[in-house]
């Protein structure tokens, strides 16, 4: 029964939560770890305004404290010029404003940099001039709290902190204490577990595939958790049939007006805005396969909320004589206001400590006759207190500006210490973001004067060693630094996933992983074969670790199976904690060795498709003939399978040979098929389905040719190829880390790019698509073999792969360049791990460090195992040779780009939105993340507990949380990673960069928004450095200088 | 020849960036209306400026029509539907009167 | 028996009603030293004035005896509740203090000795005046002993909460301090029916101090720098605690495990 409720009023609530959800990021599941801007919903607004907005919404804060910026000025990372140039900016634009005397530059400056406190005017209510005047002077205010204005300011104050569209039982909350809003978010969150659960959970929620609101509605009629709280639901519940209706109805019942419906809504969604921003992906992901079986969106999500919220605020109604509408609330503050006043005070803990007994004794009698009295004289206490203070802050800042100020201070009037009071107070509202941009400044500074510019004749090239392509990732540099220095090696930078998206079926899994950056959807399937395929076997030890790990999972089997085999596990909890490197090298002799596979990559003709399916269902119809009718494998001829097949696909009628000669009845061969069609999916409909998932594998030879081209020239690589080129992508190796993920390929949405790696090194090797190269006039020698290699980035170990397909001559130079590769593995690990807790002395142990860090891969206790992309800072496109040889510390994108091979400029602009914005991403995840650990960041690893195999939460339950842990941006409390905005420098002409800008809409509003800085190297003006500041490009001071090339001995001694 | 039939409907073209694609086809369908088309890859101008029309890198950043015809009571909840949506984002909803030939796709 | 007089040590030795008026005389006076102070006196003056009423009470038999156990248990019970509701230092020491000075009457009916009573008076009263001083220093240094405001004062004040708190489990009879040995000398002299209405006593004196901890240790503190207590005043109050400690442990508690 859907009450009053007009089809146009359900369809205007579902608009409404639409566009309510739009700055709520959206979560992806862990598993596939994508780092994202928090605030990306709200990319469309500059930079500071987004972060305002984004403190309104999510209640976190956008910079770090003024005490951690002054910290970083003492370390020498703090531009002071920019500084000052700020200053003198706000200065500029108020100048009608500031008091005569009064040297605002000095006073700003000494604030700003000497302060030792986070703020200087405080968000007092009763503060005002003459009352900070009389302060300021030790005069005494008695007529304070007394006159009429005194109602006029109470009027405002009541009328900003119990806000008309903030949530009822919010306002109910303020004004009585009650913890109604925790309330309600524990009874959600816990709703929202038993829903959302992917297996984890040994008991399931039942009827979970009619959607959320309607499964929730069913048990929460019977829930005994509810009915002890004292909710009750059921009368409520009844109401309405849509979860839309339901929010509707609810909001009529609050009495909220309808303007305002879409803020309530708003502020409602944004709670829990982890929870939210998972649902709100998972409603929009259509292949994520737990949202097709249990679906779930916003609005019933919405509605779950807003029903448990109207039952806990009925029960308060009845226990504390709450009101239980907006209106309600009104009338109740406007009969009361001062009783109004004083219960916001006690209840949000903003009372004077002194008072608060007083109150609380006036509040819990029902009429008081002195309440008038009590809150005048409440109030004005608490103004002469707020003066007092502030006064005693302005003189403490005016004597650290310098000697006569406190006097010039002391000679200003009412009127002119009340503007000085609002210039500062508006200057604090905006430090954090000049702050920001001063650290910027400092370290555009660092960068240009670092890069090196090319000389303008170059050397003759020498064939170097080998060539190897690293991901951009910033953990990429230290290793190409080192490899660099060791011998003839050339290092190139190109995204994660080479340039070829795929969708990857890996050897034993059954779903299929999508390894492209997460914009990106890959039309190409890719499976991994083995060499021996045999379809009807299974290796004796993976099945053995399959039944231990299962029997975990089973309720009865503690009680059975700990006396038997609890042994066993317990050697490895000892294990793992103890020895984990020595536990992990004999567990490896227990797992079944991964055989040795190669990728599909060329498109399967027709035929060569139909056989596969046919092959397919053959076994298909021999393990189900095993399961349902017990017939081996040896009694039964290829052609009674082959009749099998045809019976089922419907081209053939009537009993099988088979049936017949084993006299099985009608009946039960009509169920086999039948059985065979539905659950072994051998039947006519499947098969066109299967053959069009057939055709999506692998890739045409044009496809492969332009893949192939791509990668090449995008980087640069298009003459003077050495022996070896190495594809070396990158992955993490983590125990017992719910963040994974995070640590793996962002550019393969989390995943590990050797697939991609594999991929484009057996297109490359390909004699067919050499010669179509060669015709496109990249010529690669006969001796130029690719070579796909894994760089793990926890142990910094590179290993090669599909060495097996090595050309003989080859293997004479592999030695050497294995020496190479675990020299420089060696030397990464020695300067690393000192970072990561070593005493300093191991940077002079290499193999030392090699096993530390091993030991850190395999540590389930280890918090850290490695600082991951913290402390990105840079993001370079363009050759190595500006960066050759440059100590970037790890904290530069490195993208190879040549701008002389892409004339059209499509190269840049593939290269501007896709790495350079999930740089973007990464470096805004990490900055909101470190300046506000709790709201947009997870908080610490030690809490979290993993919720629904999908996402962690801090403690028993919680919202979910988004954003990096503490361990990952902070150390001993203090940032680690510095927070500042990504730097991308690109090597280009000017009016090529901004035309290949201007084709695309996002990175232009990206970069005019102030989401990232830019710096544009000119090569045809000399190198000049362009710096993006204000919406317009200025040319950097210190641009066009080159350094001396001795840098590269430094390193390799 | 038969003369044909005609049934007058609304025809309601809604244009509306292609991000927000999968939330017009949900609304439409939660309104109940039987089938829609979608045109895609359009160029324009409008309050918030001019739209290339070249797909990006990703499908979110173009201009998409979608073409339905209704019933006439269906057109003022639909509308109602749109407008929160249409306060926030760049895009128009027109209405015009035209006449179909076979009702019984349009109509239950 | 002196009914002027025994009324009077209802007053300073609180039985309900005229505990009342015992809880007014501490609340006014000025500042932690006199409320302590107090504290300390009032009850020996209460049990003085008892025993110059009249011949000392032994046994409950008598019914009249009966009523007055009674009472006693009442206030003890009535105090401890309204403890719990309250947030403000000082008024909840005064009440624990109440509570469990009312329990000194069973033992008086009990026909212990005086100068037992009076020692053991000291069990309940010395808490209660720690209480009070070092809710004073808290008072002057954030503006009231309001604690449950915004929470996390012991991240901010770490001696003197730390003193705060161990003051609040030796006036809620924590073991190890006297107060506890005390309340079982007061259990052994009940007959075994009535040990029943004695746990409801035990029971809200452990949910008080549930509270009272949770509202003074966690949170997190949003205030104005404070200065914490200087280490003298800290060894001081130390000291006073350790000795309380010892006293009650080796010679109330060796004295009645021994008897």
């Amino acid at each position: 029964m859907d009450s009053q409720l007009t089809l146009g009023d359900r369809l205007r609530v579902r608009s409404m939560i639409y566009v309510a959800s739009e700055p709520i990021p959206r979560f992806w599941p862990m598993r596939t770890f994508i780092h994202h801007n928090p605030l990306f919903g709200l990319e469309h607004l500059p930079f500071e305004k987004a972060v305002g907005e984004g403190t309104r919404l999510f209640h976190g804060r956008g910079y770090l404290s003024r005490q951690e910026y002054q910290r970083y000025r003492a370390e020498g990372k703090v531009d002071d010029a920019a500084l000052r140039k700020q200053i003198g900016a706000f200065v500029a634009r108020n100048s009608g404003r500031i008091p005569t005397g009064i040297d605002l530059e000095n006073w700003l400056w000494t604030l700003a940099t000497s302060w030792p406190a986070e703020r200087l005017v405080s968000g007092a209510e009763w503060l005002t001039g003459p009352g900070l005047y009389a302060a300021l002077h030790d005069q005494n205010r008695e007529e304070d709290g007394v006159g009429p204005e005194t109602v006029v300011r109470l009027e405002a104050i009541l009328k900003r902190r119990v806000a008309a569209d903030a949530p009822v039982y919010m306002n109910v909350d303020r004004l009585f204490g009650t913890d109604l809003g925790a309330t309600l978010d524990e009874l959600l969150v816990k709703s929202c577990l038993d829903f959302f659960d992917e297996g984890q959970s040994a008991w399931q929620a039942p009827n979970r595939e009619q959607g959320f609101f309607a499964a929730w509605k069913e048990v929460a009629r019977r829930n005994a958790r509810f009915l002890l709280r004292g909710l009750q639901l059921r009368q409520l519940l009844q109401v309405e049939e849509t979860p839309e209706g339901m929010v509707a109805h609810i909001l009529r019942l609050l009495k909220v007006p309808e303007s305002s419906w879409q803020a309530y809504i708003t502020r409602q969604l944004t709670r829990l805005h982890g929870w939210a921003g998972f649902i709100r992906y998972r409603s929009s992901a259509r292949h994520y396969y737990w949202s097709r079986k249990h679906p779930a969106d916003l609005t019933d999500f919405l509605a779950v909320r807003m029903v448990l919220g109207m039952a806990l605020l009925q029960e308060a109604v009845r226990h504390h004589g709450a009101p239980g509408n907006a209106e309600a609330v009104r009338c109740f503050v406007a009969s009361d206001s001062w009783g109004a006043y004083l219960r916001l005070e006690l209840h949000e803990g903003r009372i004077l400590p002194g008072w608060a007994h007083l109150v609380e004794d006036d509040l819990a009698r029902r009429r008081s006759r002195n309440r008038e009295d009590l809150a005048r004289r409440y109030i004005s206490a608490k103004s002469r207190r707020e003066a007092d203070l502030q006064a005693k802050a302005l003189q403490s800042l005016a004597g650290l500006v310098g000697e006569g100020t406190v006097q010039s201070l002391q000679v200003l009037s009412t009127g002119e210490i009340e503007a000085l009071l609002d210039l500062l107070r508006d200057w604090e509202h905006g430090e954090g973001f000049v702050w920001l941009q001063a650290m910027e400044s400092h370290y555009i500074a660092a960068l240009v004067e670092k890069i090196h510019v090319p000389p303008p004749d170059p050397e003759p090239e020498k064939r170097p060693f080998a060539q190897a392509f690293f991901c951009i990732d910033v953990r990429s540099e230290p290793m190409r630094r080192q490899l660099e220095a060791l011998g003839d090696y050339e290092t190139f930078g190109i995204a994660g996933f080479f340039g070829i998206p795929i969708g990857y079926l890996e050897f034993g899994k059954g779903s299929e992983s999508h390894l492209c950056p997460a914009v990106q959807t890959p039309k190409n399937l890719v499976p991994e074969i083995p060499a021996d395929l045999d379809l009807e076997e299974e290796p004796l030890y993976g099945a053995l670790e399959h039944i231990l790990h299962d029997l975990k999972g089973s309720i009865l089997s503690p009680f059975v199976a700990v006396e038997a085999i609890g042994l066993i596990f317990s050697l490895g909890l000892i294990g793992r904690t103890v020895a984990p490197l020595t536990y992990y090298q004999l567990h490896g002799h227990l797992e079944a060795k991964k055989p040795v596979t190669r990728l599909l990559l060329d498109k399967l003709s027709p035929e060569q498709a139909d056989s596969i399916l046919r092959a397919v269902q053959r076994a298909m119809i021999v393990r189900a003939l095993a399961k349902e009718l017990r017939i081996g494998r040896d009694q039964v001829t290829d052609d009674e399978v082959r009749e099998l097949r045809e019976i089922a696909m419907g081209h053939v009628q009537g009993p099988s040979a088979l049936a017949l000669r084993l006299g099985l009845g009608e009946t039960r061969e009509a169920g086999f098929i039948a059985r065979l069609r539905e659950v072994y999916r051998v039947d006519r409909q499947e098969t066109g389905l299967q053959m069009e998932r057939l055709g999506r594998i692998g890739f045409s030879l044009e496809e492969q040719v332009r893949y192939v081209t791509q990668a090449l020239l995008s980087t640069g690589l298009n003459r003077n190829f050495s022996r070896f080129v190495l594809l070396v992508s990158h992955e993490s190796q983590t125990e017992n880390n719910p963040y994974e993920s995070a640590l793996d390929c962002g550019a393969c949405s989390g995943g590990r790019g050797l697939p991609n790696a594999r991929a484009l090194a057996a297109m490359a090797n390909k004699p067919e698509i050499r010669r179509r190269l060669r015709e496109n006039g990249i010529t690669i020698p006969d001796d130029t073999w690719f070579l796909p290699a894994v760089h793990n980035t926890t142990t910094d170990a590179v290993d090669l792969h599909d060495i097996e397909m090595l050309p003989a001559r080859h293997l004479l130079y592999l030695e050497r360049l294995r020496n190479g590769l675990s020299a420089a593995t060696r030397r990464c690990a020695a300067r690393r791990m000192p970072t990561l807790g070593a005493p300093a002395k191991l940077t002079e142990d290499p193999y030392a460090a090699a096993v530390m860090a091993r030991r850190q891969a395999h540590d389930w206790s280890q918090v850290r195992p490695e600082w991951g992309l913290s402390r990105n800072l840079y993001g370079i496109i363009g050759r190595r040779v500006l960066t050759e040889g440059v100590d970037l510390d790890g904290r530069a994108f490195l993208q190879s780009y040549d701008y002389r091979l892409d004339p059209k400029g499509r190269m840049l602009e593939n290269i501007l939105s896709s790495p350079v914005v999930v740089g973007e991403w990464i470096n805004l995840e990490h900055y909101f993340s470190t300046v506000d650990v709790e709201h947009y960041g997870s908080g610490s690893k030690v809490y979290h507990n993993v919720a629904g195999r999908f996402a962690v939460m801090t403690g028993n339950q919680s919202d979910l949380r988004t954003g990096l842990p503490t361990q990952t941006v902070l150390k001993d409390g203090r940032p680690y990673h510095e927070p500042v905005r990504l730097i991308a420098l690109v090597e280009a002409p000017v009016p090529f960069v901004l035309r290949a800008v201007g084709n695309l809409a996002k990175v232009r509003s990206l970069l005019f928004g102030g989401w990232m800085r830019v710096i544009v190297l000119d090569p045809e003006d000399g190198y000049r450095a362009h710096v993006l500041e204000d919406g317009a490009l200025h040319i950097h001071p210190a641009s066009g200088r080159s350094r001396p090339q001795n840098s590269l001995e430094e390193i390799a001694s | 020849m038969n003369t044909l039939n005609l049934n007058p409907l609304k025809k309601l073209e809604i244009i509306l960036e292609g991000a927000h694609k999968d939330f017009a086809t949900d609304l439409l369908d939660r309104a109940g209306v039987k089938g829609y088309t979608i045109v895609g890859n359009l160029s324009g101008k409008g309050s918030h400026g001019i739209y290339e029309g070249h797909i990006m890198f990703n499908e979110d950043d173009v201009l998409i029509m979608i073409i339905v015809a209704v019933p006439e009571e269906l057109v003022p909840p639909i509308l109602e539907g749109f407008t929160p949506f249409f306060e926030k984002h760049t895009g128009v909803v027109f209405v015009s009167d035209i006449q179909v030939s076979r009702l019984v796709k349009f109509k239950n | 028996m002196n009914l002027v007089l025994f009324l009077l040590s209802g007053v300073f030795l609180p039985l309900f009603p005229l505990s009342w008026l015992f809880n007014r005389l501490v609340a006014s006076a000025p500042g932690g030293w006199a409320k302590a102070l107090s504290i300390l006196v009032l009850p020996q003056l209460g049990v003085l004035l008892l025993w110059a009423s009249g011949p000392w009470f032994s046994g409950i038999s008598n019914p009249w005896h009966g009523l007055v156990a009674a009472l006693a248990l009442c206030t003890a019970i009535l105090y401890a509740f309204r403890a719990i509701s309250v947030r403000e230092i000082t008024i909840w020491a005064r009440f624990m203090a109440t509570s469990g000075l009312a329990l000194a009457w069973l033992q008086v009916l009990a026909g212990v000795s005086v100068a037992q009573v009076q020692l053991s008076l000291l069990a309940w009263s010395i808490p209660g005046a720690l209480l009070c001083l070092w809710a004073g220093e808290l008072a002057r240094r954030m503006g009231g002993a309001y604690i449950g405001l915004s929470g996390g004062v012991a991240r901010v004040l770490p001696r003197l909460s730390a003193l705060l708190a161990t003051g609040a489990l030796a006036a809620t009879a924590t073991p190890v301090f006297p107060g506890f040995f005390a309340l079982l000398k007061t259990m052994g002299t009940l007959p075994a029916g009535w040990i029943l209405f004695l746990l409801p006593v035990l029971f809200l004196w452990g949910w008080s101090i549930g509270r009272f901890l949770q509202d003074l240790l966690f949170g997190v503190y949003r205030g104005t720098a404070v200065e914490d207590l200087g280490t003298a005043g800290t060894w001081a109050g130390a000291l006073v605690l350790v000795v309380f400690a010892i006293t009650g442990l080796f010679f109330w508690g060796a004295t009645w495990t021994v008897s």
